[in-house]
């Protein structure tokens, strides 16, 4: 109810000030301009995030120092925290990055913001600002007619700093008419009972506003202007911090785990470094007195003190909440847990993946991994095999003869409780990214991930058909027919094994290529398979009920193997650059057959020794 | 030089930047299969198992046949680009 009524009653004030007061008109729209700059410029850099993103990110976040270098760049450049905020969860939730490593970027992030007053305080308010926006919104706007991405996505960050440059402009404009008629610095309120009140109207105008950037510019418009106090604005600025962590909590309430993790360590920094300003409030004005004069600051130059004062009490914050990165990642890991389930559910897949097109990619690649790792299982059980044989590399034709151990599996019942949400999840996510504007090598290499989730599906469906008659005739006395059904047993086995051993390997054009290996070794068990089954019936070693299940089933196997292999591929070539060279030199469905036929022509008879056994 | 090829290069040099050429890279890859090619062939010598051994031929059969292809493709790129 107090949700509804917040908007309207947010409109109703403002419109009220437009009636009363041209000139918090101007601020206002100065504000709504510099927000909406702030949008354009997190467009612009969203269409560089395709590419190599990933790489980067790893090579930039390994380290503390780095991904606390890596927050503070990316936020001096985007001029958001909370673009980087984003960036960092939907990383997180992916699982790109660890959690010491996104609270590292967080706090470096946090660092990266004292850039904005810097800019506002030095450069917006000293120069005549206006006269820089005009160019980069015409020349920004010419970008965005562009069609290449880069180019379009580089006109959206001219068009945000020429509408951020606008912004600064209309509130400088709009605070210096504002002082001729009314004159705040009369509601000044100082000592304890100051400090306290403008934290919280700087941490409810930040919660308001959605950014403490935007904040921090009314902020020093306003002390520049002269419409409030340095020591009111110290408070204020106190606050923006504070209010900033509420809107990220906020933002955390509908987000995985992850997220509510990395949300928890944002409040805990930003209210523990504005504890620390707020109770050394007095030595923190004597250090920025201090810097300022070293620096060349006038002392008279209050709007720049501020922008001291907010780089030194975060740099503080930075100094005194690094070396807790890690024993904060692992209590909030152990306080926040995800919730129990009965069920698998995705692990990956997070609303703020779907904003970036690599990180969608990757999110969909890893589940649909995780959805692999548990169709293994379900299929290996499926055939009565266990995992660990396989994943071991035991030579499972040891089983040729053997009657098979069953493994109690109840196929539709561990679907649902070990797929089904998954695959739900996938295939929502597929259509929700793909619905967005993204690249076509991307859009792609998810069309490949969507069909390898089909695949599996298609393959633990088949594994539940053979299963039935699996379990009656590789337990069979007839020792020819138990064969059989075990050689199927062990030509998924040795698929599975295969697949789990390329995905511990590099996702590279090599991998990739080591399945036509895979391909070659089906057609050729395939094609040997029903050799021995022609001879089996010709013989009259199997009765013809035995043998046609056999027919029956050996296509289900085949089923099981091909949707398995065509999952591989989709799963690699996700993985694999497009420019490889891989899909050129992988052998054609004519050339896998002509090896086998050259291996059945006697070739490589060497091959086949002993291999009716 | 023609003012076409001038753009041509220059958009090549903007658009590739310091990346592989698709060559260099087709090498790369061709190398690479080769060294699987020698570890696998090593590997069939170390190894007794009359299956094991069936499949490690399998796979070297056919990374010869890419490494094939890989060659043929790499002489097809180089006269294209002679051309």
């Amino acid at each position: 109810m107090l949700r509804r009524l917040i908007l309207p009653v947010i409109a109703l004030v403002l419109a009220y000030g437009f009636w009363v007061s041209p000139t918090f008109k101007d601020i206002a729209a100065g504000i709504a301009v510099f927000l909406f700059g702030m949008l354009c410029m997190e467009e612009g850099f969203k269409a560089f995030s395709g590419g190599g993103l990933e790489r980067l990110l790893r090579s930039t976040t390994d380290r503390t120092w780095k991904s606390l270098s890596f927050g503070m760049l990316t936020t001096a450049l985007m001029q958001s925290s909370s673009l980087v905020s984003v960036i960092t969860i939907s990383f997180l939730s992916a699982g790109l990055i660890g959690l010491a490593a996104g609270i590292g970027v967080i706090f470096g992030a946090n660092l990266g913001t004292t850039t904005g007053a810097w800019i506002v305080a030095g450069f917006g308010l000293k120069v005549n600002i206006s006269a820089y926006a005009m160019p980069l919104l015409v020349f920004g706007v010419l970008l965005l007619f562009q069609k290449r991405r880069g180019i379009k996505g580089a006109g959206w960050i001219l068009v945000g700093l020429g509408f951020l440059f606008l912004g600064i402009h209309f509130m400088k404009e709009g605070f210096a008419g504002f002082s001729d008629q009314l004159d705040l610095t009369k509601y000044a309120v100082g000592g304890v009972a100051g400090l306290l009140l403008y934290t919280l109207f700087g941490a409810v105008a930040t919660v308001i506003m959605q950014s403490s950037h935007a904040t921090l510019l009314l902020i020093i418009t306003a002390l520049g202007a002269g419409q409030i106090t340095y020591e009111n604005a110290l408070a204020l600025a106190i606050g923006a911090n504070v209010g900033t962590t509420i809107t990220a909590v906020l933002g955390a309430v509908g987000a995985p785990v992850d997220g509510k993790r990395l949300a928890g360590a944002h409040l805990a920094f930003n209210i523990g470094t504005g504890l620390i300003a707020l109770a050394f409030i007095e030595p923190f004005v004597m250090a920025v007195d201090a810097v300022s004069a070293s620096i060349g600051i006038r002392p008279d130059d209050f709007t720049l003190k501020l922008a001291v004062f907010h780089t030194l009490f975060n740099g503080v914050g930075v100094l005194v909440f690094t070396p807790l990165i890690t024993p904060m990642a692992r209590v909030l890991t152990q306080t926040l847990k995800g919730e129990r389930l009965t069920h698998d559910s995705a692990r990956y897949l997070s609303e703020v993946s779907l904003e970036f097109p690599d990180v969608a990619l990757t999110a969909l690649r890893r589940e649909t991994h995780h959805l692999f790792d548990n169709a293994f299982t379900i299929i290996a059980h499926g055939v009565n095999l266990k995992r660990a044989d396989i994943t071991a590399g035991r030579d499972l034709h040891e089983l040729l003869h053997d009657r098979s151990d069953v493994i109690e599996i109840d196929i539709d019942q561990q679907y649902e409780r070990m797929i089904k949400d998954i695959y739900s999840a996938d295939m929502l996510f597929f259509t929700r990214a793909v619905s967005a504007k993204m690249p076509e090598e991307q859009a792609n290499k998810l069309q490949g991930l969507w069909q390898a989730n089909l695949d599996i599906v298609a393959a633990i469906k088949a594994a539940k058909h053979l299963r039935k008659n699996l379990l009656r005739y590789s337990r069979s006395p007839n020792l020819f027919i138990r064969k059989e059904y075990n050689r199927l047993r062990i030509r998924i086995g040795e698929l599975l094994g295969d697949l789990s051993v390329l995905r511990q390997d590099e996702h590279d054009a090599v991998a990739m290529l080591s399945l036509d290996e895979i391909k070659v070794h089906l057609a050729d068990s395939h094609r040997f398979a029903h050799q021995v089954v022609d001879s089996l019936i010709r013989d009259g070693s199997v009765t013809a009920q035995m043998a046609t299940s056999l027919m029956n089933d050996s296509m289900y196997a085949n089923e099981i193997m091909a949707h398995l292999l065509s999952m591989a591929e989709g799963l690699m070539a996700a993985s694999i650059e497009a420019d490889e060279h891989a899909p050129d030199l992988s052998l054609t469905p004519e050339e896998v057959q002509a090896m086998v036929d050259e291996m059945h022509s006697g070739n490589l008879d060497v091959m086949h020794e002993d291999r009716s056994q | 030089m023609k003012t076409t090829k001038l753009i041509d290069k220059f958009q090549k040099l903007i658009s590739k930047g310091p990346e592989e050429t698709p060559t260099k890279k087709l090498c790369k890859t061709i190398k690479a299969l080769k060294d699987k090619q020698k570890d696998l062939e090593s590997r069939l010598k170390r190894t007794e198992g009359k299956h094991a051994r069936q499949r490690l031929r399998q796979k070297i059969q056919v990374l010869k046949a890419q490494r094939r292809k890989g060659v043929e493709l790499y002489r097809s790129l180089k006269a294209a680009v002679k051309h």
